[in-house]
């Protein structure tokens, strides 16, 4: 069967992650995907490089694509991305807001070529606004949009702690631009029209905290509102990040105390266990488990007030309890007792050991590739599976530019027009 | 300008957030979502309850939707829910696997109803394997996929902490499931057939770490094997959470330098991040830092014996830097330049940053019991089809008979449902 895209064809000018992982997800769903990139390649080929110009991160955010390298700052190697746009049905771009317009390919230059085109442009902080223009990254949108410190996380020296096992703004802007790109398909298929597609970093980290960055006078005035003034306060007199976090931490310690007792991580006695309750039905199941009965644990009952003066007193001699019990058996057989009782717990996993776990095995999320020049490789495969139209990863990442003659052949260059266009340095990584 | 999923409707059985963020993204993108819930409502509007039934988490992941509550435990409100699905194109349920066979709400029983039925499921480890039965939640399976201890944060009682605040797991599924919806009705458009979409917590947290969970033989014989060894050899030896990630933390890492220019560090009133990614952009902050003798760029080898003290003298001496101007003076110097830094924001500002306003992130909504509310609002901004809505969260029950009656249902029938109990909220919640 094919893929839900079958047939589509997207042409990228993406690096790092938020672009690339975009043309990856489109790619699962059967589109047709060709990155183009610079003679020096994307830099995501350079982080943590283990062979010429391949990396395991360029490997994985890239895969299932074809690759041609294009000098853009050429006219000829422009007027190439000119050609090839009027049989593409998608453009993906993620550069800083100025760039496409400076090597002629933003959405007013292409759209004449090729009036349906679903065009896409990523940007870090989206196309106007005061911060535009500014350079940005996972990091930047980590820190920039709240995410960093309402995680209230901060380093031996004082500083903030960012989110490390991930980049969660890059993930959330290629996630919505994919979605966006197929609802444009859709929406071209019922009228016949195309568009341009914005999305942004802040946009997607904005989108992870949208339960909390809301504001919601009611409900503010009573929590939200102490934490500004104590904030502001610490801010007046030009106190650290540490101060503004214990400043901003004490309300949420108080109000989410009782929920985090069984939503969080304990030690067993031979490792650590997680976990994530979020019905009173849920922590009733671990209480069950651990043998506490609702004298050892008031916090779910009627009367409980996570705002009076002694809820902190009791969560902690709870919490106490909760630790001392789980500290005296092993992982497995909590575990299993928590299953038994429909309890949401787990073991915490490494992930470089992820690859051998059974229930991972049991859905096929690992998938095998062959990557030309490195050889056989196991990657994340698509996040979800279809039943008409079956995602799949189409290949391995494409070495640098491993098909850049083939593409160019594809789309009616002749073997002399690309000769000449490799020779002068339009199209290819040339001698160097 | 209509949405592009303008007409589309959808039925929406679930809770929590990654049901329910899927059906706000598509709500976002102009689908009519119907939101199915439970006498007793959906379990987040009781997860800092600021009103009866109402919390900022439910208002956040349920706005742009009407809300009815259908009491699918009896087989008269699955009958109910049976007779409104074939006037549906998609249906959206993260329930347990079982669940949906339990109260007929399965896709082969809605197929049957419905032949080109969109149907999602979401679940926490997926619909076959030696999990698939087990309960999930975000931070579950934050921990179950590695992502906790990827993170490598150990609270003060030497347990794991969730990677952050949000819920990383549940909103990659979430926005999976949305993909999957489009793709599939742009499927659908072109050959009129229908189908089921699985995506999965622990697929969502496995792509989170695409980069880090692979297997690159090449690659991972100098990097990964020597961790797995001593990971194995530890726990063998009966080593603590907190041992094992400290362990993993003191490895010889390829990426110590990159970290230094890629980190957080305190200023005189805040602390301001770096995000260089490219030799241009440590240039760019070198220059603003006036660093001038740092050589972990040019053929430096970070595994090498000296890396550690050399990176450490450079993070030191940017630090240091840092620690003695504001925030407004390092900002002024790095935008100068071009180099990616920001400050550490907080959230709870978020609503006023001019960047935020002048792309109208969070637009003002009306909520009828609680007023005007701002909210995280689209996503994705497109120039021929509208995206965002302006309806807030459903009350509980708050459209049940409009809906139904919306479906084909009299008035009559709605009355004599809600006296049985089959519709409505239940009244002692």
């Amino acid at each position: 069967m094919p893929g839900a895209l079958d047939g589509i064809k997207v042409l990228e000018v993406t690096q790092i992650i938020a672009g690339p992982m975009c043309g990856v997800m489109l790619s699962d769903l059967g589109a047709d995907v060709i990155k183009i990139e610079s003679a020096a390649g994307d830099g995501m080929r350079l982080l943590g490089q283990f062979a010429p110009h391949e990396s395991k991160g360029y490997h994985v955010f890239n895969r299932g694509k074809r690759g041609i390298v294009l000098n853009l700052q050429n006219a000829d190697g422009r007027a190439v991305v000119h050609r090839l746009i009027r049989e593409m049905d998608v453009f993906l771009i993620n550069a800083r807001p100025g760039v496409p317009e400076r090597l002629g390919i933003d959405y007013d230059s292409l759209r004449p070529l090729n009036p349906s085109l679903i065009y896409l442009e990523n940007t870090a902080y989206g196309p106007s606004g005061p911060s535009a223009h500014r350079a940005g990254a996972d990091i930047i949108a980590q820190a920039y949009s709240g995410l960093m410190a309402g995680d209230e996380k901060v380093d031996e020296h004082g500083g903030p702690d960012l989110i490390t096992a991930t980049t969660p703004a890059d993930f959330a802007a290629a996630m919505t631009s994919s979605i966006a790109v197929c609802a444009a398909l859709f929406h071209r298929e019922r009228t016949g029209e195309g568009q341009k597609i914005d999305t942004s970093l802040l946009a997607g980290a904005m989108m992870l905290q949208n339960a909390f960055a809301s504001r919601l006078p009611v409900s503010d005035a009573i929590m939200l509102q102490p934490v500004l003034d104590g904030l502001a306060a610490v801010r007046e007199r030009g106190g650290s990040y540490r101060e503004m976090l214990a400043a901003k931490g004490g309300i949420r310690a108080l109000v989410g105390g009782a929920f985090l007792l069984y939503y969080g991580g304990y030690q067993t006695s031979d490792g650590a266990i997680m976990l994530g309750c979020v019905t009173p039905t849920n922590r009733n199941q671990v209480r069950d488990a651990l043998g506490l009965g609702p004298d050892d644990d008031p916090t779910d009952s009627g009367d409980f007030n996570a705002m009076a003066e002694d809820s902190a007193e009791i969560v902690a001699r709870v919490r106490a309890l909760i630790s001392e019990r789980f500290a005296a058996d092993t992982t497995e057989n909590w575990v299993a007792k928590l299953d038994q009782a429909g309890a949401p717990a787990a073991q915490v996993n490494m992930p470089e050991e992820m690859v051998d776990d059974p229930q991972v095995q049991a859905l096929g999320i690992m998938v095998d590739l062959e990557h030309p020049i490195t050889g056989p490789e196991t990657m994340v495969g698509p996040p979800f599976d279809m039943s008409a139209t079956p995602t799949a990863a189409r290949g391995s990442s494409p070495p640098l530019d491993g098909d850049t003659d083939e593409v160019l052949a594809q789309y009616g260059y002749s073997a002399e027009e690309i000769a000449s266009l490799r020779a002068s340095g339009a199209v290819g990584i040339g001698s160097g | 300008m209509p949405g592009p999923l303008d007409g589309i409707k959808v039925l929406e059985l679930a809770q929590i957030i990654a049901g329910p963020f899927c059906g706000t993204a598509l709500a976002d993108l102009g689908a009519d979502v119907v939101k199915l819930e439970s006498p007793q409502g959906d379990a987040s509007r009781r997860i800092g309850q600021f009103a009866p039934g109402e919390s900022k988490a439910f208002h956040g992941l349920n706005r742009g939707k009407r809300g009815i509550v259908v009491d699918l435990s009896s087989t008269h409100g699955q009958s109910v829910a049976h007779r409104l699905i074939p006037q549906f194109d998609v249906f959206v349920t993260n329930v347990r696997p079982g669940v949906a066979e339990r109260i007929a709400m399965d896709y082969d029983t809605l197929a049957r109803l419905r032949s080109d039925l969109i149907y999602l499921e979401v679940t926490g480890y997926g619909t076959r394997g030696p999990s698939a039965q087990r309960a999930g939640s975000d931070v579950v399976v934050q921990a179950y996929s590695g992502l906790l201890a990827g993170d490598m944060k150990v609270d003060r009682r030497g347990a794991p902490e969730p990677i952050t605040a949000s819920a990383p797991s549940d909103y990659v599924a979430a926005l999976g499931g949305a993909m999957g919806v489009c793709a599939a009705l742009f499927h659908r458009q072109r050959t009129g057939e229908g189908q089921c979409i699985s995506t999965t917590l622990l697929g969502a947290g496995l792509a989170l770490q695409a980069p880090w969970a692979g297997d690159v033989p090449v690659s991972d014989a100098i990097l990964i094997e020597p961790l797995r060894r001593m990971m194995a050899e530890m726990r063998e030896a009966g080593a603590t959470y907190a041992e094992l990630i400290e362990a993993r933390r003191s490895r010889p890492n390829q990426g110590r330098a990159f970290r230094i220019y890629y980190a957080g560090y305190p200023v005189k009133d805040g602390a301001i991040i770096l995000g260089a990614l490219t030799p241009q952009n440590r240039d760019q902050i070198r220059r603003a830092l006036d660093i001038v003798d740092d050589p972990t760029d040019d053929d430096f080898n970070a595994i090498g014996p000296d890396a550690e003290a050399i990176v450490a003298r450079i993070e030191e001496q940017i630090r240091a830097k840092l620690a003695s101007g504001t925030m407004q003076e390092w900002m002024a110097k790095l935008d100068a330049v071009g180099a990616p830094a920001s400050p550490v924001n907080w959230l709870e500002d978020m609503a006023d940053d001019p960047q935020v306003a002048a792309m109208d992130m969070m637009p003002t909504i009306d909520h009828p019991l609680t007023g005007a509310e701002r909210q995280v609002g689209p996503l994705v901004r497109m120039s021929k089809t509208t995206t965002g809505s302006d309806r807030a969260s459903p009350p509980l029950d708050a459209d049940t008979d409009a809906v139904l009656r919306e479906h084909g249902f009299s008035d009559d029938e709605i009355g004599s449902l809600r006296s049985a109990g089959v519709i409505g909220a239940d009244a002692s919640g």
